[in-house]
């Protein structure tokens, strides 16, 4: 797993699933879909993710699209960090 | 089990996923192959034998869906959209037929063309909304249109709904249009058999486009598919025996039974939600889960996020978010939450009434869907509230795991069902007045405390559980073994054979009574009529929501079938041809049909009537037995209710119209059924002999009988022997010989009639029943008269009866002339009046003139 992911993995562990197997959150583990993020928890996870990586996120990115999964966040990211 | 087929790139635009064969063990995926058809066809039997969900759908969309998936399979990967397209369309023409489909597809050419027309996004905006305003004017009915009504649910299902989302993603779109996924979106194939399709986010349309292995998404299909016919059968059994009318609510336990089984009819949706995504999973689209364990939610925004989870993420997509997350930023997360909320739940409301008005034709305004949805979203920004600062426990936490938790959700879930079990039966009511007349119950008894323990739980058991057992989107990581989704049919397998006569004719009445009743997806309109149905109930059923699609959904399946291509006449290798078969639960020309243990197109009855109960046995053909109208809308089934609910004879304390016609009977099969002591096992107190012009024309049935040398009785012989018609001549002949001796044919067989009902002390009385634009000549009907008269029978004469009226409004169909519910509502109308006047058929004394013949 890369350094997005990993990141966004311990973020994901930390906010919302303390105590968890980190094992048990894999890089296609559905988190929106799979009930991990409400729309609450997804807007937070967005924040995060505008503030540690220095990107900007519009209301539109932020669905199952660009973050259902750990793969899909670290690609949605990476293609920010390209732009 | 299912080899797996390697992705070659999990690309985000949808086609780059498709599988490629090189890389594959062509031979293991032949096998696979091999065990997925062979699920397919279990299915396909399955569910056309349990009739789901309509004849379009099991007789011509599922044939050519699962057929087309395993070519689909085989095809290069470039080629699979567009087959999936072409397929789609296919099942449009089967559906709408030639000219149908011309119109659907130029409309939907207009509308697609405009949508990526090289202008600004807003002006295809606006055009889109005037785009809708004018044909939805036209859908009111405002505007003459040369194509028929019946593709307007379909139409505004994909352009008016499904585009939103459509429209949405267009304006963030990247790149050029891929057509194959935008046609594959909007035509998908199981959208012309369910108008009321699930809000399908494009973008996971595209992205998880054979983003998995291929066999995995496709086991994953047909388990889907098993549980949402599991959703549908179980839908049913709620339908056929828990429903109550608002006016049945009296205690505490009809008004929990009320609640529960009001809110279980949402099982339709779930179910139908199910087929149709586990279908498209067949084509490689690995849509996620469309509903997940919604009755053991524990809390509101639980619940949002588990029933109707499609529409939960395009509100999430399209209002939510683009409300929410620029707010939060600016005024805090209290008061994006309270307004991102409002605003979701308001175009919650709008769009379901948009929903319904293309489904239906008209908008839905009522008290209770304000209150409903006011009432829905107060409590979801309440708890949404609460939820941020109290947290809550996700799926896969280890909290989520302790007794402690499990317990607490229980609790919570019981809670919750209770409120929505209660919010949904008062949405279900027909007015605000009528939702809280519901709760005005006068006791509360012992039998209603134990519903509402057994469903708590029920409930509350199984909210901890639910999520070990599946947590949320398990199945795209780990999808079903072919074993499991065959375990998991069993009971409908079990169900399906069942029904079948082999099989059913070894189980127990009660058992065949179950398997019939669950094998018809419809209530009979006599409880239609009485049940008050919700918002949900009125959308799915399409036959109630669009006559025109609904009469294309029936017609163009099987042609308009006969009664005994569904298997419900039984030979007898006699004279008498046919009977009905007993336990039937069909859907017969657009309406459920049921017969009975006794093999009659009625409720059931004892053998033996109980003291005190006037039995009336009616013989007749098609139209007695109730070609083309519901169960219980029979004008005998009419008159019997009529006569119990208003009591007009003294006497008698119940009377019982038991049904004997059946289709192609003639004036000798009701003899031939009067012969073999069929009728007289049920005691009748009277025959009402049902007489058409028709019944002259027997020259077909003796013809029949010569052909098959069935003719034993001593009168026919003589009359065939006599003009020399015998087996081997040409028909034509043996016509022109028989025809002469039609009348006397006729009067021998009524005058043999008369003495069996005088011998089991049962009079026979004959009444003439014209049926609406099937007018034999005037003389014809003169001569039955006569003939009637002539064998001594009494006679009551409804020459007449349709003069004057809009004949064609009282059939079944332009090609089907058998009268309908409202022809069979007047001829009992007719009838029961004409009862009235000689009431010695009724159990009581005879009228002033001391005859039941009409002077």
């Amino acid at each position: 797993m890369d350094t997005i992911e990993q990141t966004v993995k311990s973020f994901i562990l930390d906010s919302f699933l303390p105590g968890a197997d980190p094992n048990q959150l894999e890089a296609d583990t559905p988190l929106i879909t799979g009930g991990i993020l409400d729309s609450l928890a997804t807007v937070q996870l967005a924040v995060f993710l505008e503030q540690h990586f220095k990107v900007e996120i519009a209301a539109h990115e932020t669905g199952t699209e660009n973050l259902d999964s750990l793969a899909l966040i670290g690609a949605f990211v990476r293609s920010k960090l390209a732009a | 089990m299912a080899a797996p087929v390697t992705a070659t790139i999990p690309g985000r635009g949808g086609l780059a996923a498709a599988p490629s064969h090189a890389a594959v063990d062509r031979w293991a995926e032949a096998r696979s192959m091999a065990v997925l058809a062979f699920q397919l066809l279990l299915v396909a039997l399955v569910l056309k034998g349990l009739r789901i969900e309509n004849p379009v759908f099991h007789d011509t969309i599922v044939p050519l869906a699962f057929g087309g998936a395993v070519v689909h399979h085989w095809l290069p990967a470039a080629w699979r959209p567009w087959f999936f397209v072409t397929l789609s369309i296919v099942g449009y023409g089967l559906v709408f037929g030639t000219t149908g489909t011309l119109w659907f597809l130029g409309l939907s050419a207009v509308v697609i063309t405009w949508l990526h027309l090289p202008i600004a996004y807003s002006i295809r905006l606006v055009g889109w909304l005037l785009l809708a305003a004018g044909l939805g004017w036209a859908r009111a009915g405002n505007l003459p249109v040369p194509w028929t009504g019946a593709i307007w649910p379909v139409f505004g299902s994909i352009f008016f709904m499904r585009a939103i989302i459509y429209l949405y993603d267009l304006r963030h779109q990247k790149g050029p249009t891929n057509w194959r996924m935008a046609l594959s979106y909007f035509f998908m194939v199981p959208g012309v058999a369910f108008p009321f399709f699930p809000m399908v986010d494009y973008g996971v349309f595209r992205r998880t486009y054979y983003d998995k292995p291929a066999f995995g998404i496709y086991q994953t299909g047909v388990h889907w598919i098993v549980r949402g016919v599991t959703h549908l059968v179980v839908y049913r059994a709620i339908y056929q025996y828990f429903t109550l009318a608002p006016a049945e609510v009296n205690t505490g336990a009809e008004l929990v039974q009320y609640l529960l089984a009001n809110f279980g009819l949402y099982l339709r949706v779930s179910g139908q939600y199910h087929v149709i995504t586990g279908m498209l999973h067949l084509f490689g689209f690995r849509l996620p889960e469309t509903h997940r364990f919604f009755y053991v939610a524990a809390s509101m925004p639980d619940l949002w996020r588990r029933i109707n989870i499609y529409w939960k993420d395009f509100m999430q997509k399209a209002f939510y978010m683009p409300v929410f997350f620029p707010l939060m930023k600016k005024r805090g997360e209290v008061f994006a939450i309270v307004v991102a909320t409002s605003v979701t739940i308001v175009a919650t409301w709008f769009l379901h009434s948009w929903q319904w008005f293309w489904l239906l034709g008209r908008f839905l305004f009522s008290g209770t869907d304000m209150l409903f949805w006011l009432l829905l979203g107060a409590m979801l920004t309440l708890a949404a509230l609460h939820e941020r600062t109290a947290g809550r426990v996700r799926p896969g936490s280890p909290e989520a795991r302790t007794w402690q938790h499990q317990v607490r959700q229980g609790v919570k879930a019981v809670a919750l069902f209770a409120f929505m079990a209660s919010l949904w039966g008062f949405w279900t009511a027909s007015s605000v007045a009528e939702g809280l007349n519901l709760f005005a119950i006068d006791s509360w008894d012992l039998r209603a405390t134990g519903l509402v323990l057994v469903t708590a739980l029920l409930i509350g058991g199984s909210a901890g559980w639910t999520d070990r057992v599946r947590p949320p989107g398990h199945e795209s990581l780990v999808p079903p073994t072919a074993w499991k989704t065959v375990a998991s049919a069993l009971p409908l397998m079990a169900l399906w054979a069942a029904g079948t006569p082999r099989v059913g004719q070894r189980l127990p009445t009660v058992a065949r009574e179950v398997a019939r009743d669950l094998r018809v997806a419809e209530l009979n309109a006599r409880d239609a009529a009485q049940l008050q149905r919700g918002y949900y109930e009125e959308l799915v059923g399409v036959n109630r929501f669009n006559g025109e699609l609904w009469n294309l959904y029936v017609q163009k399946s099987a042609d308009w079938p006969r009664l005994q291509d569904l298997g419900g006449l039984r030979k007898t290798n006699d004279m008498l041809r046919v009977e009905l078969n007993p336990f039937l639960g069909l859907m017969f020309h657009g309406h459920p049909f049921r017969t009975n243990q006794w093999g009659m197109r009625d409720q059931e009855y004892t053998q033996v009537p109980s003291p005190g109960t006037w039995r009336v046995a009616v013989l007749g053909p098609s139209y007695v037995m109730g070609d083309g109208v519901p169960d219980g809308h029979t004008f005998e089934a009419l008159i019997e209710g009529r006569l119990n609910r208003e009591r007009p004879v003294a006497g008698p304390t119940r009377w019982e119209f038991l049904n004997f016609g059946v289709s192609e009977y003639s004036p000798i099969s009701n003899l031939i059924i009067l012969e073999n002591g069929r009728v007289a096992s049920f005691k009748p107190n009277a025959i009402l002999l049902v007489g058409h012009g028709a019944d002259l024309m027997t020259t077909d049935h003796v013809l029949w009988g010569i052909n098959n040398s069935a003719i034993t009785h001593d009168y026919l012989k003589r009359a065939v022997d006599s003009v020399g018609a015998v087996k081997g001549l040409p028909r034509t002949e043996l016509l022109r010989r028989l025809r002469p001796l039609e009348r006397q044919i006729v009067v021998e067989t009524f005058r043999r009639i008369k003495a069996i009902g005088d011998s089991i002390g049962a009079p026979v009385f004959w009444v003439y029943v014209p049926t609406p634009m099937q007018k034999p000549t005037e003389e014809r009907e003169r001569a039955i008269v006569e003939v009637a008269r002539e064998a001594g029978l009494p006679v009551i004469d409804m020459r007449g009866l349709f003069a004057g009226m809009d004949e064609p409004s009282l059939v079944v169909a332009d090609w089907d002339r058998h009268p309908n519910a409202e022809g069979h509502r007047l001829i009992a109308e007719r009838l029961y009046q004409e009862l009235l006047t000689h009431a010695q058929y009724l159990g009581g004394p005879q009228n002033a003139a001391g005859s039941p013949t009409r002077p």
